[in-house]
């Protein structure tokens, strides 16, 4: 009974400001200003529509694809390579090497975001999505790197010596093999590592200058209204900007909390 | 023969992790060698005239002197303390909830990732809107520090309420029915079955949140922006400010380098604890 | 088919355990060759070399007369049997057995038909389409021994292929295996911590320990000139009975004495101040006290069924075991005399373990 109670009081909480925001994103200006809103009457989309029309909001997420896009193939391939080599082959350094990209992600991004705004301003990529890219790294290659040592390491060695046996030469292993074995970890990661990218805000904010290259969390935090503060718009923002992690979520729930669990666990 | 084998695999190796590695090396590893050479320097962006001369530990001593910035870490270290005991203690109760009633779980545990996967500036965005009413919250330096904290709760507790509950689904069941047969009543249970088997997850969860509490950014950013004046602002908000507000590199450098130094402290102990176990695995 | 030869082989772990230690052994044409030692010998690890999967320190691995130390594993043309089996979760069974014929570029149609072939062999031709997540753990064990056999190698690995199955499946896969030995005429090196599967399986046996071969030779051999202690505990169930014996001067000769037992002690070991004696508990008999060699007190009558395992305590605090045809339960802890089969009883160095002769 408890639990049950408790659980529910919990979602609630958990779910309860969405609700209002989606709520209030779809209640005309006018009736916004009357008071809080608890449940639906008149319903409007006109905040969406100012959203796009107005604000040409596509153009921010259209960036955040991009550049989360862009960022994750990057990592989970090259993600994978490293965790395979690290879990599977025999070379020295290897504590070392997986401390050191371990170590990278407990950095604070205020402690390196100047030296890399005057190295992307060298290279010309400031307000670019390359721009973006490449600071990105310093967060998503160790999340990636870190996932899929963990996941690696709960795949049978076994299975890889009998295709080795076999016949299939270290190429054919990890096509035949691995790969389709590892497809679900690497999903996982790659979903976790799209998550964090497009909710990632304090570079976008250093290294993007104008609403060209802008994301979608930069785009919303600086919203300004004329007079007063366009909640409207904001919240409606907001939805759109939860909506595609959000959807991933409802998805690919579990194997979401598999990879996040997984690594946070074992470890 | 054998020994050539030995080597190839080797060369493998280091050309697969060489693009992760390199990478990391290259954007992180460089720049922050870079931030802590710029803190003995002086770097005005606005003043480019001025070169970047060394000044040794001039902005250091700045830094001692500076009441703005100290304010900040207190800030920052209060958030971090308060945020953190909240988040464990729900998450717990919440977790502990869950792993009763088995038939909620599916559903909760999916809406329930939903604040975590969404952007934190639109968590902090949300729960400004929910706090813009008829008394002005934010314009009171001790209030204002009440959504914040309710802000990062909200879109963090599901973290600690999915790693819990994992580590909760890793204590055997025997455990407790042999607890019972003792005689253990359902408290003693959780003192000596559930609190000590779950220490490990706790830990995780423990040191996760505090050094992303310590970092804390965007929520503050987009919630109170600092305000009102300086009263909500933390020390990587003050930091961003004299870099891209202020331009002044070098000292905003000495800054960074201080924060860096704190959080890395941190990091060690998480390392020390129960990353140590993660690099274990490996031979 | 092709020989097998492990010639002094050589492996270390980084963490100093050594596996091999100057391994050397020879495996015929056709020959079944079992490694058998308790666990952490070296025995997985010296399969492991043979398929290539580890690379010595030193030494070398011939298989058909020619050298492949060098060779990865996937060009020496042989086929494993895993412990716990490593079937392609994501392939079907007849992807399975067929892999490896995929892998040498075999036809569609010629892979279709040995694959057929091999699993009507197997009696799992009806299973062809199914997942491995899908079968029961003898049925996934035929699977891996049809990927094996379909792949016609040079020689079979077996690692402890049976050590997943319950009792009953582990006898008739051990029966299935000899006849598929028997059939095929196929090398096969076969390793195993169970002595029983050793002694049965095997043309040859080669008791292993701590990375070093103790004894090579078909199974009763073994059995019945074991070289040192160490193999006369580990070959022979129930487990010899290992007395020690110091030398004593009784009426003017020397006598070896121990658990109440006493020999005489041959010539050419007048030397010795103590032995050890090794007598397996069928060559000891039930008599009365008067005309017996030892005496003792029932302490555990365990019935086997076709026989029963008693344990008798007798002089010096020893422990014996004694098998016998029969022996009701009531008469635990009565006193018995034994009598040994002087014949048949084992001689071995004291300090070494090592044996002495022929008694």
């Amino acid at each position: 009974m408890i639990p049950r109670m408790v659980a529910i009081l919990g979602l609630v909480f958990l779910t309860g400001p969405i609700y209002l925001a989606a709520l209030a994103s779809v209640t005309p200006e006018a009736r916004l200003f009357e008071g809080p809103i608890l449940l639906p009457s008149a319903l409007s989309l006109e905040h969406y529509r100012d959203l796009f029309a107005g604000r040409a909001f596509w153009q921010p997420i259209r960036n955040s694809l991009i550049v989360a896009s862009l960022t994750t193939g990057l990592c989970v391939t090259f993600g994978a390579f490293c965790a395979y080599a690290i879990v599977r082959l025999h070379f020295r350094g290897k504590r070392l090497v997986l401390g050191t990209i371990l170590a990278v992600a407990m950095f604070p991004q205020i402690s390196i975001v100047s030296p890399l705004y005057l190295l992307l301003r060298e290279l010309g990529l400031i307000n670019t999505y390359p721009g973006l890219v490449l600071p990105y790294l310093t967060f998503a290659m160790p999340l990636t790197v870190w996932l899929l040592v963990g996941y690696f390491r709960q795949l049978p060695a076994e299975i890889e010596d009998a295709a080795r046996l076999d016949g299939a030469g270290p190429l054919r292993t990890l096509g035949e093999v691995v790969f389709p074995l590892a497809a679900p970890g690497l999903a996982a990661t790659a979903i976790l590592t799209f998550i964090y990218c497009w909710n990632e805000f304090l570079f976008a904010l250093a290294f993007t200058l104008g609403p060209e290259r802008r994301t979608v969390p930069v785009a919303i935090a600086l919203f300004r209204g004329q007079y007063q503060v366009p909640w409207g718009e904001i919240l409606a923002a907001s939805i759109v900007a939860t909506a595609p992690v959000a959807v991933m979520v409802l998805l690919f729930q579990r194997r979401i909390v598999q990879g996040m669990t997984a690594g946070a666990i074992k470890g | 023969m054998p020994r050539s084998s030995r080597t190839g695999e080797t060369r493998l190796a280091w050309l697969l992790l060489a693009p992760a590695l390199g990478s990391v090396v290259a954007i992180a590893l460089f720049p922050l060698a870079w931030t802590v050479r710029e803190s003995f320097h002086l770097h005005d962006l606005r003043s480019p005239w001025l070169g970047q001369p060394w000044i040794g530990w001039a902005n250091y001593a700045e830094a001692a002197a500076d009441g703005r910035l100290w304010l900040s870490l207190a800030h920052t270290v209060g958030f971090a303390a308060v945020s953190v005991a909240l988040e464990l203690a729900l998450g717990l109760v919440l977790a502990l909830a869950l792993h009763r009633a088995v038939a909620a779980r599916g559903p909760v545990r999916t809406l329930a990732l939903i604040p975590w996967a969404l952007p934190t500036v639109v968590a902090a965005l949300l729960w400004r809107f929910l706090f813009d009413g008829p008394t002005d919250w934010l314009a009171d330096p001790l209030r204002a520090w009440i959504p914040i904290v309710l802000a990062d709760v909200w879109k963090t507790t599901p973290f600690v309420v999915l790693l819990l509950l994992a580590g909760l689904q890793t204590i055997d069941e025997s455990l407790y029915e042999a607890a019972r047969i003792d005689g253990a009543t359902d408290w003693q249970q959780f003192r000596h079955v559930t609190l000590p088997l779950l220490r490990p997850a706790l830990l995780v969860a423990l040191i996760f949140r505090t050094l992303d509490a310590f970092r804390v950014f965007d929520l503050i950013y987009a919630l109170t922006g600092g305000g009102p004046g300086t009263a909500t602002e933390p020390v990587s908000l003050y930091g961003f400010t004299v870099l891209f507000q202020n331009l002044r590199f070098g000292y905003g450098s000495a800054i960074a380098v201080i924060v860096f130094v704190v959080t890395f402290g941190l990091a060690l102990l998480y390392v020390r604890t129960v990353g140590a176990g993660l690099l274990e695995e490996e031979r | 088919m092709a020989s097998v030869s492990l010639r002094n082989l050589c492996k270390t772990y980084p963490n100093g355990q050594c596996a091999a230690s100057d391994l050397s052994l020879e495996i015929d044409d056709g020959e079944f060759l079992v490694l058998v030692g308790p666990s952490g010998c070296g025995k997985s690890t010296a399969l492991r070399l043979v398929a290539g999967l580890e690379v010595p320190d030193g030494g070398s691995i011939w298989i058909g007369g020619e050298d492949v130390t060098g060779k990865p594993p996937h060009l020496r043309d042989l086929a494993m049997v895993f412990q716990s089996y490593a079937l392609y979760p994501h392939r079907s069974v007849a992807e399975n057995i067929g892999f490896g014929l995929r892998m040498a570029g075999l036809s569609r149609d010629r892979i279709r038909e040995r694959v057929e072939r091999v699993a009507r062999r197997l009696g799992i031709a009806d299973l062809l389409d199914r997942r491995p997540s899908q079968l029961s753990g003898g049925q996934r064990q035929r699977v891996a021994l049809g990927r094996a056999i379909a792949r016609e190698p040079k020689a079979f690995l077996l690692d402890e292929p049976l050590s997943n199955l319950d009792a009953k499946l582990r006898s008739d896969t051990r029966a299935e295996i000899a006849r598929l030995h028997r059939q095929l005429g196929a090398t096969m090196l076969y390793v195993t911590h169970d002595q029983e599967e050793a002694m049965t399986l095997g043309d040859r046996i080669a008791v292993m320990r701590d990375g070093r071969i103790e004894q090579v030779g078909e199974p009763l051999d073994v059995y019945r000139m074991p070289q040192n202690t160490f193999v006369a505990e580990f070959v022979g169930a129930p487990t010899i009975n290992l007395i020690s014996c110091e030398r004593v001067e009784e009426g003017g000769r020397p006598w070896f004495r121990g658990a109440g037992l006493r020999l005489p002690t041959p010539s050419d070991l007048r030397e010795m101040p103590a032995i050890t004696v090794g007598i397996r508990p069928e060559n000891l008999t039930l008599t009365a006290a008067e005309d017996s060699d030892m005496v003792g007190r029932v302490d555990v009558v365990e019935p086997l069924g076709s026989a029963t395992l008693l344990h008798v305590a007798v002089g010096g605090g020893a422990d014996l075991r004694v098998l016998v045809s029969d022996f009701p339960r009531d008469r635990t802890g009565d006193e018995i005399g034994l009598r040994v089969d002087w014949s048949e009883i084992h001689l071995f160095e004291s300090e070494s373990g090592l044996r002495i002769s022929a008694a």
